[in-house]
């Protein structure tokens, strides 16, 4: 296998290595690098710490399977994270009916027209207003405004067009700013 | 509000937006280190904590590369021959007549995962039901044998790699049903199965392998 240095670093590369080849130790210091940001990124995508735990448990799981398929041609980070949100996403499509019947249970009030009075904190009525978008534009907020990705890392993550994720991100912030338009 | 206002807004919930608990992070790689390196060494640790027989013994480094290369001629082989349009969910051929028939052992193999999986997934507990004491054991074993799968040269073959994928997230979570599962765990993994046409595409592939003649 030929192995072109990313910007992951030899380190990185060693313990992958050593990882391919069973050993226990540099698995898990590649795990204590990373697993924190894991499982930041699907927490923010699922909403739920403890189906968070299980996400970034079963990406890792995945991620040593699948090790011997990374050739370096992104980051190891970039690699790892595409494993998670590809976890997360099918994880929550699994999920979303559920959620759904769950929130259907709930009193009405959560779902009433905000009140500004009753909730003036901004970055409250923004953290709603994220979750409230379609699943492809909260995602693409997500990924780009919140945890950092360009749109480029963000297109090879979902599968989709650079374009489309500037596009998404687009049609999202026109979203939020209506959702907010009472704080203009 | 003003793009600067709303890009403000925006780098201000990077901080803010969805920020988790410390997560258990021992606990976490218990269940990592226990799944990847303990089931692919042949020792099966359940979730009830008993150990099962082991899914097959370790193999032997030197055997690798010959084993890659076995399996991507039969699996490959088998697998290319899924790709061909085929009918919506056919019933599959008794496990007899069609291991008798599948003279690859490797092929044979694939099938006879394929068809235990069918039958795993048609005895699912309904609400309310107890688990079979061996239902979660065959979940994790065959939860193992698809992992090995996916990452065997197999995978490369699209439409069984998809079927593995969602064959794996449906087995994990059987895996870890409880004795007296909750709905809630089995309407997951019944819609997991609803959603993905799970069992109508097993049932596709493991068809195809059936009658593939090497």
């Amino acid at each position: 296998m030929a192995l072109q240095t990313p910007d992951a670093g030899p380190d990185e590369w060693t313990l992958i290595t050593r990882t391919l080849e069973g050993d226990r130790i540099s698995a898990r210091t590649l795990y204590d690098r990373h697993a924190r940001r894991v499982h930041r990124l699907v927490f923010r995508i699922c909403g739920d710490e403890e189906l968070a735990c299980d996400l970034t448990q079963d990406v890792f799981v995945r991620a040593f399977g699948q090790l011997a398929g990374f050739r370096g041609d992104s980051a190891f980070t970039t690699w790892l994270h595409r494993i998670a949100v590809t976890t997360a996403l099918n994880q929550m499509r699994k999920v979303k009916r559920i959620r759904a019947h769950e929130e259907a249970l709930e009193d009405d009030d959560r779902h009433a027209a905000p009140d500004r009075e009753a909730d003036p904190d901004l970055k409250t009525r923004l953290h709603a207003a994220i979750d409230a978008l379609p699943e492809g534009l909260r995602m693409t907020v997500v990924l780009h405004d919140v945890e950092g990705y360009t749109h480029n890392e963000i297109g090879a993550m979902l599968g989709v067009a650079e374009g489309t994720s500037k596009a998404r991100l687009f049609e999202a912030r026109a979203k939020l700013r209506v959702a907010l338009a009472d704080f203009a | 509000m003003t793009d600067e206002r709303m890009q403000q807004l925006l780098d201000d919930a990077r901080a803010t937006y969805r920020v988790p608990a410390e997560p258990p992070l021992e606990a976490m790689w218990a269940r990592i280190e226990r799944e990847h390196f303990d089931l692919r060494e042949g020792a099966l640790p359940m979730v009830d904590g008993t150990d099962a027989t082991p899914m097959r013994p370790a193999r032997r480094r030197w055997l690798a590369p010959f084993l890659a290369t076995a399996a991507t001629l039969v699996i490959g082989v088998g697998i290319g021959r899924v790709t061909a349009p085929t009918l919506d969910a056919p019933e599959l051929p008794a496990v007899a007549d069609a291991t008798e028939r599948i003279s690859n052992p490797l092929q044979r193999t694939t099938y006879e995962y394929l068809d235990e999986t069918v039958a795993l997934l048609a005895s699912l507990p309904r609400d309310g039901q107890a688990n079979d004491a061996q239902f979660v054991t065959r979940a994790a074993r065959l939860l193992a044998t698809t992992r090995l799968l996916l990452d065997s040269p197999a995978a490369s073959e699209p439409r069984l790699r998809d079927l593995l994928e969602d064959l794996e997230l449906v087995l994990a979570q059987a895996a870890r049903l409880r004795t007296q599962p909750r709905a809630e765990e089995l309407t997951f993994i019944a819609e997991a199965m609803d959603e993905r046409d799970v069992v109508p595409r097993l049932r596709t592939v493991a068809a195809a392998l059936s009658t593939s003649d090497y």
